[in-house]
């Protein structure tokens, strides 16, 4: 039984005459569509899920770490401020800092996530590569 | 599986265990240059600017690198840099007008390279056949 992704390369191909060399650009496609399903689906995506795993330890949870930290840094900053019945918070520089940290603390997780991501991009066409291509 | 052919057996794989102190003097700067650069661009960018393009190249990084890493063979080929820079002009537009018209973009949806370099492989095997 066909999918609807080889039914849609059919109706391109019949539709927009995509294979002028008896079908030869169909099983391009065909052939390209079967090694993403097996290669990408079977082994890329689950090194890259594995690598982005929030469960377990990795540059992920850095990026947790540092993300918790900006946002403890910001309700800190935001009880001092309602304990102290400020009117003007920014006035105070107990906030200022609170806001401040957070801000760092939020971009240093989005370095984390970037590497993270980066590196489960690089395990996930590495193990394409040493499993299926 | 799939288009096999194209491996070459003399491959240097990476061993973490089997690091020679030359190799920990090669990797640490550079790593450390990595995070310095990324932290530097991270604090001199919006968010936005940083999720989108600076993910967008360092990913295209990944995935290319990685390409010209597997195609050792067709290196002294003038056809395989060509086709690298045509690839990379697609991949780039694409992107390019995909960053540009979505409102919202996470760095992980950046994942489905993953899926360009068995197109990749297969264009470079069919263009350039191995001897």
């Amino acid at each position: 039984m066909m999918s609807t992704i080889e039914c849609t390369i059919q109706f391109a191909v019949s539709r927009f005459g995509l294979a002028p060399n008896n079908g030869q650009s169909y099983s391009f496609v065909k052939q390209w569509w079967k090694d993403v399903k097996n290669c990408v689906g079977g082994v890329g995506l689950p090194a890259i899920e594995n690598a982005l795993n929030p469960f377990s330890l990795g540059i992920g949870t850095a990026a947790d770490a540092a993300s918790s930290m900006s946002q403890a840094s910001l309700a800190g900053a935001a009880s001092w401020s309602v304990s102290q019945g400020l009117t003007v918070p920014l006035r105070s520089s107990i906030v200022r800092a609170g806001v401040g940290s957070a801000e760092t603390f939020g971009k240093l997780s989005g370095v984390a996530t970037m590497a993270n991501v980066v590196y489960g991009l690089g395990a996930g066409v590495v193990a394409e590569w040493n499993g299926c291509l | 599986m799939v288009m096999s052919t194209s491996k070459t057996n003399h491959r240097r794989r990476f061993d973490p265990n089997a690091l020679t102190v030359r190799d920990v003097l090669t990797i640490v700067p550079l790593v450390l240059a990595f995070v310095a650069v990324s932290i530097f661009f991270a604090f001199s960018v919006s968010d936005e600017v940083y999720i989108r393009w600076g993910g967008l190249a360092l990913d295209s990084a990944i995935v290319f690198g990685l390409f010209i890493k597997y195609s050792r063979q067709f290196l002294r080929e003038r056809r395989f840099w060509g086709l690298t820079l045509a690839l990379l002009a697609v991949h780039l537009v694409a992107f390019i007008l995909i960053l540009t018209h979505v409102e919202e973009w996470k760095l992980v949806w950046f994942t489905p390279m993953a899926a360009e370099l068995p197109l990749f492989l297969f264009i470079r095997n069919r263009i350039l056949p191995i001897d």
